[in-house]
């Protein structure tokens, strides 16, 4: 039984396949097509797996899609189209999903169209490891639903309680975010980082936005939101209620825009709090699984496992609507087997394509730039690292299988040393070229974790923050607050990072690295070995780790290439969506 | 919620489940749609209008107001547009304002030699004359609709005078409104034909033509500014009917065998230089599908060939006139209906206009303008440029009220400026690689390569063994070793054809016509051996190295980047051939696998044959179907090896369809022959 799970069309699209109910293979389309967030549906992603897994597209025996396009068009015409024309009608068609999986992915079979939130509830769950748990699902907006509560027992969800659009504490969170000036989709990572530099002075503006219901209920106070006719997020009120006007994209942070965020921060952890809580009480299980968007608030995360009732949260490292392609798949498996898909908890967010020395190899036959090779002796090359690191070099780090979900956890990461108090405004200044105000998270060996972080459990995901309690000045990786968001790593599900943890350990003292991900501004995580020397050519990293080969910036020159590609390199992207107009 | 929300949601509901339920037609929809709209009418200002003032083209305001500088957050934009750092608002000088498409830029002599600087060295050479300060804003790829708002934000820069140099790119506009709007009436199948979209699109090229020209007058001809109007003219003698625009019409059964025959047919009496054998092929083709442009270019070869020159220029304008109905992405040309529009509305619209087209023609070899003026379909060599110009300059000087210009004077005024031996080598180099990009043959290539290397025998020598090596590895070919050293050799001026490294991502092309081309210049001029090209190739792609590669890429299964304009991800095939080429060394039997399917037509099959010898014939069904098979090691050969699959076809399963927009049509006029999802050769 093989099964692709689908997520598109509105970002973030993913492919998953499920060979006999295992989970083979997942990727994003972004990284891919290298279109930041593409929502289209994601063919290169689908290709991946098929070939991951040993299949073609004449082997599928169904693709489940991650939501039910028939009911997000009820609330699509409810939202109040902007404009009513035949084009717009033939895209709202939910017949446009289906003709859109027949052309863009060639797939002909049967499709089953699971509802989001069912989807997102399934990608926690089912892949928890728990053989019952309560399930909470927190989003910006999905058919309806916008927050749902539920039970997962063996094979079956029931998702008992729904909180419907256009009340949504995720689009609660996403006004705040276009409110302070950072992008819808992209910007709520910001607004939580910007936090902790705040104090919370507004709370009473978001009692007056969002009030608490029965149960599991609350509404948004409509008359200050805008989104519902898609233009900007919020109503002038909104503006009235803060006494401030919105912040313009890039201008200067002040410390109203930091109170704003603090107090957006710690009121969701209260509401959220306040929810689980309920569902709790409902259920009276010791799990809890959690998805969706707002699921990827890790300073929540933190604070729902360790101030909430529930024993152990579990949450799927693509909790946004990327995972969704693992939920629906899991919900068209049991559907067709009856049974539930193998119940070890998922392990490795490493899902992607991976690459062997002879593939790199292969692949950059002709490459200007000169490495060094340790195919012959890994350890050297991973002793060679670590004193590099130890050195204070930042270092791209590409092993193995790549990354699925939004977070770069030491497959297609930028690697640094974090007792560095200049390291954060190196790397904003050679990479990121961002806002320098957010700290970087660390990664540290799990053996070793509670010597420096007020952790009790793993952190494989980086899904939740803790404070930081290390006998080491780790400025790099701690905000100012005392937290940081901890990624842990063992032997088993990252090998080659755990062996330079070691190594850097045995030079440093210290087990941890700072972590960040593997691309250029504006661009998704690199992917393949070429995409990696490219990001390598666009920053100022020191030096590149390509499985076994080593490539340092001193070895080369590469600044003339990089003044090129700023020139020319960005055409060639035109050209994938249109050759029309290459040299007219 | 109050209750009208409750409501509302309700309806919503209710007008989904009628959407889905696909009972209500088009108008039904939209009329129970109408309540949905919401009433916030007023759509907030986009930030990018308010600053429109601000910029003209890549140029920004500086904060004085005094002159507009290039804008370094625009420098991926630079490329196409003139290289002036700044431009200042005004100026003690006459100013012209020079704008259109890549034909006003003088395209592969970079910013050394273009039309602003000969009409600019033109003008400031005439005696008695104050001179003028030519402002040139002509973009690669400006829309109309780019242009009139360049204009619109350029009118700050108070020109006293205007000169249009586009009409080649209109018809890309029609990539965006024209071909999702709707028939008149929705036809079936039966009823539609590639005459009948053209008519449509000569309708709506003529409506654009009509509000551009309106739009000049509004903004310049009433303010007493005169307007120029060069309209381009075509490469007819040199730039061939690409295979992508000859692919095979929406014919089946027996007519689709008989196109076949005659097309085979022509081509032979072509190469055997038979007209009368090539006309009545072409004839029976037309009559078979009278919009196919192949069938126009035969008989205009079939008219050369006897001499028939009026004859030949009318067929050759014609084949140009029917490439672009949507068959293949094509390369910007003028077509009848652009330049008849401009000549019909700028009398009106008082705009004087220069006809390119007659003036070639004037001045050509039996009237049909070729390489003479050409550097590729429509961008001129040096002698086209400065023949134009000084058209232009004679107009711009008619404006100004000198009326007598000695003729002579002028053209030697042109001739004063040329670029040097290494630009010129380098910009036929790039000619040729821009042909073989887009699809023309071995003839065109070695055209340009050989004028390249009689500029330059030295330079054409380095730069052709860098690009050999550069794109025959898989790798992007910008980050090759070769192509640093075609960067640090400033002779070769990569920057003013950066297309010939940067190719679309994932869509490198191993370029064979173009790099056996190069190859053959190169050993002719002593620098490689001969087998030195095959035996890269061989070295790089072999299937032994790679294990198993990948058929579908563009490098394997693409010539040029001249392709249908709607891509797939999956390979299609509209042709009822298609062709693959892998290496091997030969020493062993290989792997191949493919799936699959014809969901279009009914009772086909395929025909694989590797390297002209059949391996297997097998039915073809609707749904994806995987087919593995062996190559035996007698069958292959060391080095390059083909793969060529005709798509047997019977009847096409479309003839029920209706179309309700021109998408639709397109769709229908282009059938799919056969769609593979993938198809590997491995050991
Ligand atoms: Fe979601």
């Amino acid at each position: 039984m093989n099964i692709l799970g689908i997520a598109a069309l509105y970002h973030d699209a993913a492919c998953c396949i499920l060979k006999d109910g295992h989970l083979v293979a997942a990727a994003q389309e972004e990284r891919f097509t290298r279109i930041k967030h593409d929502p289209d549906m994601p063919y290169h992603a689908m290709q991946y797996c098929l070939r991951e897994a040993g299949l073609t597209i004449a082997d599928i025996d169904m693709l489940a899609y991650y939501e039910i396009p028939r009911l997000k068009l009820s609330r699509q015409l409810y939202s109040g189209l902007p404009e009513v024309s035949n084009e717009i009608l033939r895209h709202l068609s939910p017949d446009a999903v289906e003709r859109q999986i027949a052309e863009k992915l060639g797939y002909d079979g049967p499709v089953q169209f699971v509802p989001h939130h069912l989807s997102h509830a399934a990608s926690s769950f089912f892949y928890s490891g728990f053989k019952e748990s309560a399930i909470f699902t927190v989003d910006g907006v999905g058919e309806w639903a916008t927050t749902t509560y539920g039970t997962g027992i063996g094979k079956d969800i029931d998702l008992f309680e729904e909180v419907h659009y256009p009340h949504s504490i995720g689009l609660l969170y996403s006004t705040i975010t276009s409110y302070l000036g950072f992008s819808v989709n992209d910007g709520e990572y910001k607004v939580m980082g910007l936090a902790p530099y705040g104090n919370p002075r507004y709370m009473d503006c978001f009692r007056e936005l969002l009030m608490p219901g029965d149960g599991g209920q609350y509404q948004l106070n409509l008359p200050y939101f805008d989104f519902m006719n898609s233009r900007k997020m919020y109503a002038p009120g909104l503006c009235d209620l803060f006494q401030h006007a919105a912040r313009l994209p890039e201008s200067a942070l002040e410390q109203f825009h930091k109170d704003v965020a603090k107090s957006l921060q710690v009121f969701l952890e209260e509401v959220l709090l306040e929810k689980v809580k309920y569902l709790h009480r409902k259920t009276g299980m010791e799990n809890l699984c959690m998805a969706g968007g707002v699921a990827l608030n890790c300073v929540a995360n933190g604070r729902i496992q360790r101030e909430g009732p529930f024993r152990e949260l579990f949450v799927q490292p693509a909790a946004n609507d990327a995972g969704c392609a693992l939920g629906a798949a899991a919900v068209a498996y049991v559907t067709a087997t009856g049974r539930r898909p193998p119940e070890q908890r998922l392990a490795n967010a490493c899902l992607g394509p991976a690459f062997s020395d002879e593939e790199i190899r292969n692949s950059l036959r002709g490459l200007f730039m000169k490495a060094r090779n340790f195919s012959n002796n890994p350890q050297q090359l991973t002793e060679k690292v670590a004193t590099l690191l130890a050195s204070g070099k930042v270092v791209g780090w590409f092993q193995g299988r790549m990354e699925f979900g939004p977070r770069a956890l030491g497959a297609r990461s930028i690697l640094a040393d974090p007792r560095d108090p200049d390291m954060r405004n190196r790397i904003n200044a050679m990479v990121k070229k961002r806002e320098g105000f957010r700290p970087f998270a660390p990664v540290v060996l799990e053996e070793k974790m509670q010597a420096h972080f007020d952790l009790n459990l793993p952190s494989p995901f980086m899904l939740q923050t803790c404070q930081v309690r290390s006998a080491i000045d780790l400025p790099a990786i701690t905000h100012v607050d005392g937290s940081a968001r901890v990624q842990t790593v063992n032997e088993q599900t990252n090998p080659a990072l755990t062996s330079l943890l070691k190594a850097f350990d045995r030079i440093t003292g210290c087990p941890i690295l700072l972590n960040t991900s593997f691309n250029v501004r504006g661009e998704p995580i690199v992917c393949t070995p070429v995409d990696a020397i490219l990001c390598f050519i666009q920053t100022d990293i020191d030096c590149l780790v390509l499985g076994n080969y080593l490539f340092l910036r001193e070895d080369n020159n590469l600044d003339a290439v990089a003044h090129i590609y700023g020139m020319y390199g960005h055409q060639h992207k035109e050209a994938i969506s249109s050759q029309l107009y290459t040299f007219i | 919620m109050s209750v009208s929300e409750a409501t509302r949601k309700t309806a919503a509901d209710q007008l989904a489940e009628f959407i889905a339920s696909g009972e209500g037609n088009v108008t039904d929809v939209l009329e129970k749609m109408k309540a949905f709209k919401t009433d916030n009418g007023n759509i907030p200002q986009q930030l990018r209008n308010d600053n429109a003032g601000k910029y003209i083209g890549i140029w920004k305001e500086d904060e004085q107001g005094t002159s507009y500088i290039r804008d370094r957050q625009l420098m991926p934009e630079w490329v196409k547009w003139a290289g002036l750092n700044k431009i200042p608002v005004s100026t003690n000088k006459e100013r012209l304002l020079l704008t259109g498409e890549s034909v006003g830029r003088g395209s592969f002599y970079g910013n050394e030699y273009s039309p602003a600087i000969i009409l600019q060295h033109i003008l400031n050479s005439v005696a008695g004359h104050q001179g003028s300060e030519i402002t040139d804003l002509a973009k690669s790829g400006m829309t109309p609709g780019e242009m009139l708002s360049l204009l619109e934000n350029a009118q700050a820069l108070k020109p006293s005078q205007v000169v249009i140099m586009a009409g080649n790119n209109f018809f890309y506009g029609l990539y965006d409104d024209f071909i999702h709007g709707s028939l008149p009436e929705p036809l079936a199948a039966g009823e539609l034909s590639g005459r009948r979209l053209k008519a449509w699109i000569d309708e709506a090229l003529d409506h654009q033509v009509h509000v551009l020209l309106q739009e000049l007058h509004r903004m310049f001809v009433t303010a007493g500014i005169p307007v120029t109007f060069v309209i381009p003219a075509f490469n007819l003698a040199g730039w061939k009917v690409t295979q992508q625009e000859s692919c095979t019409p929406a014919l089946s059964g027996e007519d689709l065998l008989r196109w076949e025959q005659l097309l085979e047919t022509a081509r032979d009496a072509q190469a055997q230089g038979d007209h009368e054998s090539l006309k009545k092929a072409a004839e029976a083709l037309l009559a078979l599908d009278a919009s196919h442009p192949a069938s126009y270019e035969c008989l205009g070869e079939a008219a050369l060939l006897q001499h028939q020159w009026t004859a030949a220029r009318q067929y050759l304008e014609t084949a140009r006139d029917h490439t672009l109905l949507f068959r293949s992405v094509g390369k910007p040309r003028i077509l009848s209906s652009v330049r008849n529009a401009i000549l019909k509305y700028a009398p009106q619209y008082h705009i004087d206009t220069i006809d390119l087209n007659t003036l070639l023609a004037a001045n050509a070899k039996n009237g049909i303008p070729g390489h003479d003026f050409f550097m590729d379909y429509c961008h001129m060599n040096m002698k086209g440029i400065r023949l134009c110009m000084v058209a232009v300059a004679v107009t711009i000087l008619h404006q100004r009220g000198l009326q007598h210009i000695s003729l002579d004077m002028l053209h030697s005024y042109a001739a004063e400026i040329a670029p040097p031996r290494d630009v010129n080598c380098m910009a036929h180099i790039y000619a040729a690689i821009h042909h073989a990009h887009n699809g023309q043959g071995n003839d065109n290539i070695m055209f340009h390569l050989k004028q390249a290397f009689s500029f330059s025998r030295e330079l054409a020598t380095v730069f052709c063994k860098s690009y050999i090596t550069m794109v025959t590895y898989r790798l992007s070919s910008p980050l090759t070793r070769e192509f640093m050293k075609i960067l640090e050799n400033t002779a070769t001026c990569i920057e003013y054809y950066p297309e010939a490294a940067f190719h679309p991502r994932s869509g490198k092309l191993l370029d064979l016509a173009l790099t056996d081309a190069m190859s053959n210049m190169l050993v002719e001029a002593g620098a490689i051996e001969p087998a030195a090209t095959a035996a890269l190739r061989l070295s790089e792609h072999a299937v032994e190295l790679h294990r198993v590669v990948d058929l579908l890429e563009p490098a394997y299964s693409r010539s040029s980047y001249d392709n249908y304009p709607f891509p797939s991800n999956y390979y299609t095939a509209r042709d009822i051939r298609s062709s693959f080429i892998f290496f091997t060394d030969a020493r062993q039997s290989l792997h191949g696998e493919m799936i699959c399917r014809c969901k279009h037509a009914n009772n086909g099959a395929l025909q694989l044959s590797v390297n002209g010898r059949s391996l297997l014939t097998q039915p073809l069904s609707k749904r994806w179907i995987p087919l593995s098979f062996t190559i035996d090691q007698s069958l292959l050969t060391t080095g390059m090896n083909r793969i060529d699959i005709i798509w047997e076809q019977q009847s096409i399963d479309s003839t029920d369809q209706i179309a309700e927009n021109i998408s639709d049509v397109i769709t229908l006029l282009n059938p799919i022959r056969a769609e593979i999802h993938r198809f590997t050769i491995s050991i």
